[in-house]
């Protein structure tokens, strides 16, 4: 009987919601700038309502659109980024490459028989790079 | 590519079970020398000093090397080298017996300045290297390992 192997990982990036809440909070305060001088007043109440609504909106935003949920077994492997969706199989790929990107930043490219490639950012998925190359390496070649 | 070394270039991808025709690679690292940082210092050397040359290292393992298959390997490598434009190239043999004297003497003579070579016998710890530039600086680098290592 076949084992099945699945696993997700779905690391939540607080960085980007941060990224998102600024851009959110600075177009509220660009607003405010609008608002005809009769209404300075009501400003600061605006203001202090602008970071409560920016965090939740920032959050939602952030799992609607950039939200990396990658889950795999032994025999393929599913790819969500908010809503697009992505699924390819391990057998459709010959060669696994690891590809130092900067830094300490490394991604798996995964080479399609046909030609063409599939870049897995494994660092941004917080995995260590050099087993998951390793563990993906067993899985294609098992999957060929 | 981790905890240290001398800077030859800057290696970015590598490959496991790498083959080339019949003959499969354990490890194959690929890059070239360009630095890839942010300071603009760095940038600027990168820009109007520094030339970029793509590299490869080649490493293989085996219970011992004849010259017929190192004449091979040589072969493949530097045809890869002419086909995707690779100024430099290494290929690391590490072998677990004492290499004959002809695979010493082809090491040693070898005459092409495209390819760095090194072939390391584990069981005795003997070192040969290319007498090229490319063989001797990876000489030096080994040597800085095993440095390491011993701590």
């Amino acid at each position: 009987m076949r084992e099945i192997l699945v696993e997700t990982v779905s690391p939540v990036k607080y960085s980007e919601i941060l990224k998102l809440f600024i851009i959110l909070t600075t177009v509220q305060i660009g607003f405010l700038l609008l608002v005809p001088v009769w209404l300075v007043n009501a400003v600061l109440h605006f203001l202090m309502a602008s970071i409560p609504i920016s965090a939740p909106v920032a959050y939602y935003v952030y799992l609607k659109t950039r939200h990396i949920k990658f889950s795999y077994d032994d025999e393929e492997f599913t790819m969500r980024r908010g809503k697009s969706v992505l699924t390819h199989k391990w057998k459709e790929f010959s060669k696994v490459l690891l590809v130092k990107v900067r830094g300490h930043e490394f991604l798996i490219r995964l080479c399609f028989t046909e030609g063409g490639a599939f870049d897995l950012a494994a660092s941004k998925l917080g995995l260590n790079p050099f087993s998951f190359r390793v563990k993906i390496l067993k899985l294609v070649q098992g999957g060929a | 590519m981790a905890k240290g070394g001398r800077w030859i270039a800057d290696f970015n991808e590598s490959e496991r079970n790498y083959k080339l025709e019949d003959v499969t690679f354990d490890a194959c690292i690929r890059g070239d020398t360009r630095i890839r940082e942010f300071g603009i210092f760095s940038r600027a050397m990168d820009a109007f000093l520094l030339p970029r040359y793509f590299v490869a290292c080649y490493a293989l393992v085996m219970e011992s090397v004849t010259t017929n298959f190192l004449r091979k390997c040589l072969h493949l490598i530097g045809r890869k080298s002419d086909a995707d434009q690779v100024t430099w190239n290494w290929l690391v043999l590490f072998t677990q017996r004492d290499p004959s004297r002809d695979v010493v003497e082809l090491v040693e003579g070898l005459e092409d300045k495209k390819i760095g070579l090194l072939l390391y016998d584990s069981s005795s710890g003997s070192l040969v290297t290319s007498r090229n530039q490319l063989g001797e600086r990876l000489r030096s680098c080994v040597r800085f390992w095993s440095k390491r290592s011993r701590r």
